[in-house]
């Protein structure tokens, strides 16, 4: 994380950000305003398989060569609608080695969610996950995408770990301790943080995007489709009110996925807390869930559920989920940006 | 001699699906015979399977590797690194005596002089894998380039050509409590360093 510090206009010309670049959504939250904005993060481009003839009604990017690209959730229901696979300019929770000209099209989305800066001195924390332990590849030239797309916007910027946002976010009154874990689309991405310095971060290839797949793979379907049905129906408790054989079929095979996926998860970090922290944490500290993925009713309980049949290298006061498992992220990176900003004496 | 590798894996709940191997579930019995085995285990330890067996059956009888002597042992980290020219050596070693196996197979050698050779072999290839993890871990450490070369290959981000029509993104209202007062909190926690990347 590279330094910058700059004159500092009064206090209403300075803009704090926090913004959460997830596999799924792009999430942005100002301090200037009350309201947090998301956007799906993929794209669909129009090719001659495809025709529209009418896109008033609907979000895309026009490049030079009057290529069009429906972009955000509009893509996702075209994909749907054409039995297509969106494009998206993240994988497993990074940029998308296959969709690297994929990043003019992300900027400009960025851009049109960070919203107007002009004028104005504007400090952005975005988010970034922690190198995972399943597998190879790194976070480097994801962290530098961001950070050119951040400085081409005019935006000072800084990467914070995806899980310690959701630490910032929700341990406000634990003193930033706990355990944050963000179920999200690419990535399951763990911090263990004791009063708001962190002890261990990590992240595992599996998460949201598996799960679909594993679902998909089993019943023989496109990916899109049981995310669909998944955002639709899912729910890990109670009962399922859907009459439809196929969809019954799938969210059954969903439910065994999403439990797969905690048991891994949890398995990982008694591993990782067992073989990396040092640090011997006296009390209890709270398990804090967050993240797309953790979404279905019931999630959390299936957690308890799970993590109950294990014994555990420390003690858990409460597991809990984020106020809004969406907005986590962005939140705490706001936090942390206002926090930033305060130390810099502004 | 025809030699038959089968991968076994007794842990439920994990969808395997290694290149040029018809994907399954486990437990299961899979024939990795005409498969790559660094792709094997490759995949095996991506997929956080590190429980398997791999069965290996010729006429003169059946091996078993267990996972425990192929991979996923922890790194020492003080292990000496001078293993690697000791097994450079063995690997001379082994290549020679090979070879001279070869030069003989016409003149009769018995199958217990074969078997007494592959049992050298196996305990040599058990010694490889401290000089594998030595590797790897050397790798590693060198396999991330560093941020400046890295910022020369990012390309240039250009969105003058581009124009985006419609409003693609949805507003929430952030009700996660008081933004400043989490701030003055986190900020007298922190140590304050500086401040990251330059507009």
């Amino acid at each position: 994380m590279s330094e910058e510090v700059k004159e500092v206009k009064k206090k209403d010309d300075v803009v704090c950000i926090g913004l959460d670049c997830g596999t799924m959504h792009l999430v942005c939250a100002r301090s200037d305003s009350p309201e947090v904005k998301m956007t799906r993060n993929v794209f669909l481009k129009l090719d001659s398989e495809i025709q529209m003839t009418d896109l008033s009604e609907i979000s895309y990017v026009e490049n030079e060569d009057g290529q069009f690209f429906i972009i955000g959730s509009d893509a996702f229901t075209y994909a749907n609608i054409f039995g297509k696979e969106v494009s998206r300019p993240m994988e497993k929770g990074l940029i998308s080695p296959k969709e690297i000209a994929a990043i003019d099209v992300l900027t400009l989305m960025i851009k049109n969610l960070i919203g107007d800066v002009k004028g104005k001195d504007t400090y952005c924390s975005y988010s970034i996950p922690a190198q995972a332990i399943d597998e190879d590849r790194t976070v480097t030239y994801h962290e530098n995408v961001f950070a050119r797309i951040l400085k081409s916007l005019g935006v000072n910027y800084t990467s914070v770990n995806e899980a310690m946002a959701i630490i910032y976010s929700e341990c406000a009154k634990e003193k930033f301790s706990g355990i944050a874990i963000s179920f999200g689309a690419g990535m399951a991405n763990v911090a263990i943080a004791y009063k708001g310095i962190e002890a261990l971060t990590f992240s595992t290839a599996r998460a949201g995007d598996w799960i679909d797949k594993e679902a998909a793979s089993s019943l023989g379907m496109v990916p899109n489709r049981v995310t669909s049905m998944k955002e639709k129906y899912m729910q890990l408790s109670g009962e399922v009110s859907v009459q439809n054989k196929k969809t019954k079929r799938i969210l059954e095979a969903l439910f065994y996925y999403h439990k797969a996926l905690i048991d891994y998860t949890v398995k990982k970090i008694i591993k990782e807390f067992d073989d990396k922290v040092d640090v011997e944490i006296a009390e209890p500290i709270p398990v804090v869930i967050s993240g797309g993925t953790s979404m279905p009713k019931g999630f959390v309980e299936m957690f308890k559920d799970v993590i109950s049949g294990y014994e555990l290298p420390f003690e858990i006061s409460e597991i809990r989920r984020a106020q809004n498992p969406l907005t986590a992220v962005a939140n705490g990176l706001l936090i942390r940006t206002v926090s930033d900003v305060k130390g810099m004496g502004k | 001699m025809d030699t038959t590798l089968i991968l076994r894996i007794s842990e439920k709940g994990f969808y395997v699906n290694i290149p040029g191997v018809s994907p399954t579930r486990t437990p299961a019995d899979i024939d990795i015979t005409k498969t790559n085995l660094n792709l094997v285990l490759s995949f095996l330890r991506s997929s956080g399977i590190k429980d398997f067996t791999i069965l290996s059956k010729s006429e003169l009888g059946e091996k078993v590797i267990k996972s425990k002597d192929i991979m996923f042992k922890k790194k020492e980290k003080d292990e000496p690194k001078e293993n690697v020219k000791e097994v450079e050596k063995r690997l001379d070693r082994l290549e020679n005596m090979i070879g001279r196996l070869l030069t003989k197979k016409d003149e009769g050698i018995s199958k217990d002089q074969i078997k007494n050779k592959l049992d050298f072999l196996e305990v040599l290839i058990k010694n490889i894998n401290i000089s594998e993890q030595n590797t790897q871990f050397k790798s590693e450490v060198k396999r991330e380039p560093e941020i400046e070369e890295l910022d020369t290959f990012i390309p240039d981000i250009d969105i003058s050509g581009l124009s985006m029509k419609g409003e693609s993104s949805q507003e929430i209202l952030n009700g996660s409590g008081d933004i400043d007062e989490s701030a003055n909190l986190l900020s007298k926690l922190l140590n304050q360093g500086k401040r990251g990347g330059k507009k």
